[in-house]
């Protein structure tokens, strides 16, 4: 066969030889390695749907957490307001009851001192009238008449009672 | 061997090296073809690969004048068509 | 002393296509069976030995070394089919992935000692051949047959010659390329075997110890890296020209 022949055997040949390696290729090859890398694609996909799945419910379970903690939040600041607002009207109501025992002792001891100032005075006018006889008797030596004697213990006592 | 042969021969021997002439086209081009690609890939190394793939087919494409020159300087001279 | 003679080196430089086994005549019609099509099944079993190797066991998770291999390697052929012709072309990938395992392992068996694949000038003529039926096929799908003929007398019907003659010429050019470029590798590296074997005939040794690493050197370039770019710069182009024969990507879009 020369240099540059062009023989058509070796074409035919040639032909049949190509499309043998051309579906053995396909068979052998790249039928098996697409398959794999399909399977292997499905295999990615499944584990990012499962992924985004996963962080859909974490996304949820989140959002319900949130909605937990500000409800427990918003109790207990009611529950601080509340007892908040039941130590400031108790703290009244004791001061308040204070200061009525106080005004209440205070009341007391007033009366109880006019009292004793009332019944000081009385007795003191009381000694004050005889006393003021006794001396009236002794210095005039002289009989009056009852009435002149009243009247004149009560300029007396006016006198006094004015000077007090 | 008498004188027609001989200068077949003679001729066939000087065709060859005339045939091989056609290396200078490819020459020319593939370096022109080559110092472009440089220039290229100086200005984007980022773009090596493509630059760099698509200089060989072109230099391969360019080439084809050379190896059709190679091609009859080989018959010429180890075929001797003309004998 | 007597040497044996597949130690002794090429004594004289041999260029021929490939050698005919067996021919089997019908009528006029002869029908050679030749040393490359032997070649092509070694070349076959091989990439179908090492695809059964590397997809064996596979596995979704905690996949073996060999798994990745071949995950790798089918990812990166359908992301450069994609890439060059886009998406709707991805059913095309394993027959690129055909042509290009065959090109490169066609090329690379020229290591061991035996005649490339692919320096047989029919097996890239098949090949094109193929891309041209591909690429017209697409002309008429998308155009219609009508459309297939009047592209030919585009934009003026004086065109016609040429526009037929470039039409023949794309798949020539690819298949003389590659040709071209692995035979020709090919026989320069003869040759150096060739010179070396003499250059140590000549100063009277009688195993050609130059032969030993030199070719190595230049086998880097020829063998290695011309076999893997040729058959890269093949599916590259004819990716393109298959994709370039229907409508823009997305003018398609609706059809696919």
């Amino acid at each position: 066969m020369g240099f540059l022949s062009i023989d058509t055997g070796t074409i035919l040949f040639t032909l049949l030889n190509t499309l043998i390696l051309f579906l053995g290729l396909k068979h052998f090859l790249f039928k098996p390695v697409q398959k794999i890398l399909s399977e292997r694609q499905a295999a990615v996909d499944r584990t990012l749907q499962d992924a985004e799945d996963a962080r859909t419910r974490a996304e949820a379970a989140e959002t319900e957490y949130q909605e937990k903690l500000t409800a427990a939040q918003e109790e207990s600041a009611e529950i601080v307001r509340r007892a908040t607002r039941t130590a400031q009207q108790r703290s009244e109501e004791i001061i308040a009851g204070a200061k009525a025992d106080a005004a209440n002792i205070r009341q007391q001891n007033e009366d109880e001192l006019r009292r004793e100032r009332r019944r000081a005075q009385i007795e003191l006018r009381s000694e004050v009238a005889g006393l003021a006889v006794s001396v009236a008797e002794k210095v005039v030596e002289r009989e009056i008449n009852p009435a002149d004697h009243a009247r004149l213990i009560d300029e007396f006592i006016e006198s006094v009672g004015d000077a007090e | 061997m008498d004188m027609s042969e001989a200068i077949v021969l003679c001729g066939s021997a000087v065709g060859a090296g005339l045939a091989m002439i056609a290396g200078i086209g490819p020459g020319i081009g593939e370096g022109y073809a080559v110092g472009k690609a440089c220039e290229a890939i100086a200005r984007q190394p980022e773009a090596s690969g493509a630059v760099t793939r698509t200089m060989f087919v072109g230099c391969a494409v360019a080439e084809s004048t050379g190896i059709y020159g190679l091609i009859i300087a080989l018959l010429l001279i180890f075929l001797k068509p003309f004998t | 002393m007597a040497v044996p003679h597949f130690l002794t080196g090429p004594e004289e430089l041999e260029v021929s296509g490939a050698k005919i086994i067996a021919s089997l005549k019908i009528g006029s019609f002869t029908l050679n069976f030749t040393e490359t099509i032997v070649l092509e099944w070694i070349v076959i079993a091989v990439i179908l030995g090492l695809a059964a190797f590397l997809t064996r066991g596979l596995r979704v998770k905690a996949v073996s070394k060999r798994q990745v291999i071949a995950e790798m390697a089918v990812e990166a052929i359908t992301n450069l089919v994609r890439d060059t012709m886009g998406a709707r072309w991805l059913w095309f990938t394993p027959y690129v992935a055909t042509v290009f395992c065959f090109s490169i392992f066609g090329s690379l068996i020229s290591l061991l000692g035996l005649k490339a694949v692919t320096s047989d000038f029919s097996v890239l003529l098949t090949w094109a051949a193929v891309t041209f039926v591909i690429i017209t096929a697409t002309k008429i799908k998308y155009g219609g047959i009508g459309g297939y003929l009047k592209g030919f007398a585009d934009p003026i019907p004086v065109m016609l010659p040429i526009n037929i003659l470039s039409e023949v010429a794309t798949p020539t050019a690819m298949a003389l390329r590659h040709f071209g470029n692995i035979a020709g590798g090919g026989i320069i590296m003869a040759l150096v075997y060739y010179g070396l074997a003499n250059v140590s005939r000549m100063i009277g040794l009688d195993v050609p110890i130059f032969t030993v690493g030199i070719p190595a050197v230049l086998s880097l370039y020829f063998d290695l890296f011309s076999d893997f770019m040729q058959a890269f710069i093949f599916i590259m182009l004819m990716m393109v020209f298959i994709s370039n024969a229907g409508p823009a990507d997305d003018a398609a879009e609706g059809t696919s």
